[in-house]
C-alpha cells in the first residue's frame, strides 16, 4: 500500500467526528442525487407507459398514393398541379407476409393487423360517434392490455362480438350480453354483441373506443381481406424509430414509431430530465464544497504536521497525494453509503405510497436510481474537490513552521 | 582522508522587503567532520535557526555554497533535495514535533515511508531496535500523545536516525525539558555520535551543552565568531 494511502486513511481514521460528518455530508447528497434519479427515472417510465401501453410502437400502414403526372416532357416546362385521388381506402394486401417479416426482426415482442375506422353506435335513440379496431382472434390484448382492464365479461372476442369502454357503456346503458347497431363511415351496418366492457384509464379510449374481431372490421370498413395497418410492439420502446426505418425499408410500407408520434410528450420529459439533472448538479456541489472546506481545514490544522513531514523529506507530490487520496476516500466510501441509503429510502417511500391497486402514488423507482454514476461522480468530483486543499498542503514551507 | 561531512563556504543569506534588506548571515565559512558532536551557539536572534535550515536543506542561501556528504546543494532541484533531505539528514527540534496520529513505532519509521521500502519488515525491525537503543523498548506501539516531553523528544532522537543520515540538526533538542531529562537525552545523543559516526550539530543556548561537544561554533549578528571575538564574548 503506498505510504500516501496508509496516512490519508489515518488522518480519517484519527479525525472521527469530521470524518463521520463529512461522510455523512456525502452521503445526503448521494441520497438526494439517486433520489431524485429514481423519481424522474420512475416518472419518465410511469408517463411513457402510460402514453405507449395503449399504442403501437410502430405501425405500419400503406403508402398514400400520389398520381403519376403523365404530361412531363423532357426539354418542357410543366405547368400541372398533381392532386392525391380520391381512391377507396388505402389497405394493405398480402399483410401476414409482412406480419412475419416484422415478427422475424429482433426486439419485436409482438405484432398484430388491425382494420380500424370510424362510425356510429346506435342504441334506441341514443347515437355515439366510435373508433372501431378489428384485431385477429387472440390477438385483442397485444397492443391495448384488455384483457387485464375488462371490468364486465371477457376481452376473447368471436365474430359478431364486440368491447366498449366503460364510459360509452354508462352513457348508452348497456352491458355485456347486449346488442349494439354499429354503422361505418362506409355506410355498412351490423349488429353486435357487446362481449365485455373495459376501462384502461384513458377517458377517450374508454368513451369512444371499440373492439371487434378483424372479420367484423373489414366487413363493416369494405376492406374485404385486406388491413388497414399493421402494428408492432417491441421491448426496448426506445428503439422504435431505428425498427421503425428498418421495417419501412423492408416492406415499403409507411412506418411511424410513437417517438415521432408523440413529441411534445418527449419534450416533456426532456424538461423535467433537466430539472431532476439541475438538483443532481446541486447535490454534486454541494459534495464538492464540503469536501474542499474539510480538506481545506484539515490541511490548516495539520500544517505543523505537513512541515515536519517535509523536513523529513516527503515531497511535495506526496503530501498532495495524503490529501487528494483523502478527497478519494471520502467521496468513494460516502457515495456508496449514499446509495445504500438512497436505495433504501427509494423502497421506503415507493412502498409507502403503494395504493391498494398494486400502483405507486409516487413513481419512484428504486432501480432507476442511478446508484453506480452517482457514485462515480461523487468520488471524481470529491478527488478534484481535494485538489485546492492539497496544494495548499503541498506549499507548506517547514522553515515557518519550524520556527514557530 | 576525506571525512569532511558538511562544508559551508561564504554563505550569506538575506531578506528583501521592499527597498529594505536584511542580512541574517554573512560570510560563513564551516567544515564538519564525520562522527563531530558540535554545538552551534549564539544569542536569540543571531541567525542559528537560519543557519541550521540552510544547512538541513530547507532554506537555500543567499550566496554561498553547501557542500554535504560531496554534493553541492546548489546544484540540486527541489524534488532531487527532497530526496536528498531524506536520505542523509536528521531533524530533532525543541518541540519534538512528533506527527500525534501515529504510534512511536510508526514516528520512528516515518522517514523511511518516502524511499518505498522493498522490505517494510526490515524497517519495522530497524525502528524498533532504535527505540529499544534510546530506552523506549517498552513503548513502541504507545500513541505519542500518551508519552512524556522527554520520551517524545527520546523518539524525535530515533526518529531522526532511521535514515542512518550523514548529519544530524538538532535545535535546541533540550530547550523544552527539565534540567535531568535534558541531560538524558544529550548523553544519548553524544552517545549515537561515538557509536555510530554520525555528525551532530546542536543549535543551543546551554554552556552545559557546549562543555560536552567536540567543539563549538560561535555565532553573532550573523557573522561566526573567530578566536579573540569567542573570548570576549565568554568573558562578556
Amino acid at each position: 500500500m503506498p505510504f500516501e494511502f496508509a496516512i490519508a486513511l489515518r488522518y480519517l481514521r484519527s479525525g472521527r467526528l469530521q470524518t463521520v460528518l463529512i461522510f455523512s455530508g456525502v452521503a445526503v447528497g448521494i441520497v438526494v442525487f439517486t433520489f431524485m434519479a429514481a423519481l424522474i427515472n420512475g416518472l419518465a417510465v410511469t408517463l411513457t407507459n402510460d402514453v405507449i401501453g395503449n399504442l403501437a410502437h410502430v405501425r405500419l400502414e400503406p403508402a398514400p398514393r400520389v398520381p403519376r403526372q403523365l404530361s412531363e416532357v423532357a426539354g418542357l416546362r410543366t405547368l400541372l398541379a398533381v392532386q392525391r385521388g380520391s381512391e377507396p381506402r388505402a389497405a394493405i394486401n398480402g399483410w401476414r407476409t409482412f406480419v412475419q417479416t416484422a415478427e422475424g426482426l429482433p426486439g419485436v415482442t409482438r405484432v398484430a393487423a388491425s382494420v380500424s375506422g370510424s362510425g356510429f353506435i346506435q342504441r334506441g335513440e341514443k347515437i355515439v360517434p366510435v373508433s372501431v379496431t378489428g384485431y385477429e382472434p387472440g390477438k385483442e390484448s397485444d397492443m391495448i392490455d384488455l384483457a387485464d382492464r375488462i371490468v364486465r365479461g371477457s376481452s376473447a372476442l368471436a365474430s359478431g362480438e364486440v368491447l366498449i369502454g366503460i364510459t360509452m357503456a354508462d352513457e348508452l346503458g348497456v352491458t355485456t350480453g347486449q346488442r349494439l347497431r354499429v354503422r361505418s363511415d362506409r355506410g355498412r351496418e351490423r349488429a353486435l354483441v357487446i362481449r365485455g366492457v373495459f376501462d384502461v384509464g384513458n377517458a377517450s379510449l374508454n368513451e369512444r373506443a371499440a373492439f371487434t374481431d378483424l372479420s367484423t372490421a373489414q366487413g363493416l370498413f369494405e376492406l374485404g381481406g385486406a388491413v388497414s395497418r399493421i402494428e408492432v410492439k417491441l421491448a426496448d420502446v426506445f428503439s422504435a424509430p431505428a425498427v421503425a426505418e428498418r421495417l419501412g425499408a423492408l416492406t415499403g410500407l409507411d412506418a411511424v414509431d410513437w417517438i415521432k408520434e408523440n413529441a411534445r410528450l418527449q419534450d416533456a420529459l426532456r424538461a423535467q430530465g433537466s430539472t431532476g439533472d439541475l438538483v443532481k448538479f446541486f447535490a454534486v456541489l454541494l459534495i464538492i464544497i464540503a469536501v474542499a472546506s474539510q480538506l481545506l481545514l484539515s490541511a490548516l490544522r495539520r500544517r505543523s504536521e505537513i512541515g515536519i513531514m517535509r523536513s523529513m523529506g516527503v515531497s511535495r507530490a506526496s503530501v498532495t497525494g495524503i490529501f487528494v487520496t483523502q478527497g478519494f476516500l471520502i467521496g468513494l466510501l460516502g457515495s456508496v453509503l449514499g446509495a445504500g441509503l438512497g436505495y433504501g429510502f427509494a423502497n421506503f417511500l415507493a412502498l409507502v405510497t403503494l395504493r391498494p391497486d398494486g400502483s405507486r402514488g409516487l413513481p419512484v423507482d428504486p432501480a432507476l436510481g442511478e446508484y453506480g454514476l452517482a457514485i462515480a461522480i461523487a468520488t471524481v468530483a470529491a478527488t478534484l474537490a481535494a485538489v485546492l486543499p492539497a496544494r495548499i498542503a503541498s506549499g507548506v514551507d517547514p522553515v515557518e513552521v519550524i520556527q514557530q | 582522508m576525506n571525512d569532511v561531512v558538511l562544508r559551508v563556504s561564504g554563505l550569506t543569506k538575506a531578506y528583501r522587503d521592499g527597498e529594505v534588506e536584511t542580512k541574517v548571515l554573512t560570510g560563513i565559512d564551516l567544515e564538519f567532520r564525520r562522527g563531530e558532536f558540535v554545538a552551534l551557539m549564539g544569542p536569540s536572534g543571531s541567525g542559528k535557526s537560519t543557519l541550521l535550515s540552510i544547512l538541513g536543506t530547507l532554506l537555500k542561501p543567499t550566496t554561498g555554497e553547501v557542500e554535504l556528504v560531496g554534493n553541492r546543494l546548489s546544484a540540486l532541484d527541489d524534488h532531487d533535495v527532497t530526496r536528498f533531505r531524506n536520505q542523509h539528514i536528521g531533524f530533532v527540534f525543541q518541540f519534538h514535533h512528533l506527527l500525534p496520529d501515529f504510534t512511536a513505532v510508526e514516528n520512528v519509521i516515518f522517514p523511511s515511508l518516502p524511499r518505498r521500502s522493498a522490505d517494510p519488515g526490515r524497517d519495522h525491525a530497524r525502528a524498533v531496535e532504535l527505540l529499544r537503543r534510546v530506552g523506549l523498548a517498552d513503548r513502541v506501539d504507545y500513541r505519542v500523545t500518551k508519552l512524556s516531553g522527554g520520551q517524545k523528544q527520546r523518539v524525535a532522537v530515533a526518529r531522526a536516525l532511521m535514515n542512518a543520515p550523514d548529519i544530524i540538526l538538532a535545535d535546541e533538542p533540550t530547550g523544552n525539558l527539565d534540567r535531568a531529562t535534558g541531560d538524558l537525552v544529550l548523553s544519548l545523543m553524544r552517545e549515537l555520535c561515538d557509536e555510530l559516526g554520525t555528525f551532530f550539530l546542536i543549535s543551543t543556548h546551554d554552556e552545559s551543552i557546549a562543555a560536552r561537544s567536540d567543539r563549538v561554533v560561535r555565532i553573532r549578528d550573523g557573522r561566526v565568531l573567530q578566536g579573540e571575538q569567542v573570548e570576549a564574548t565568554l568573558e562578556h
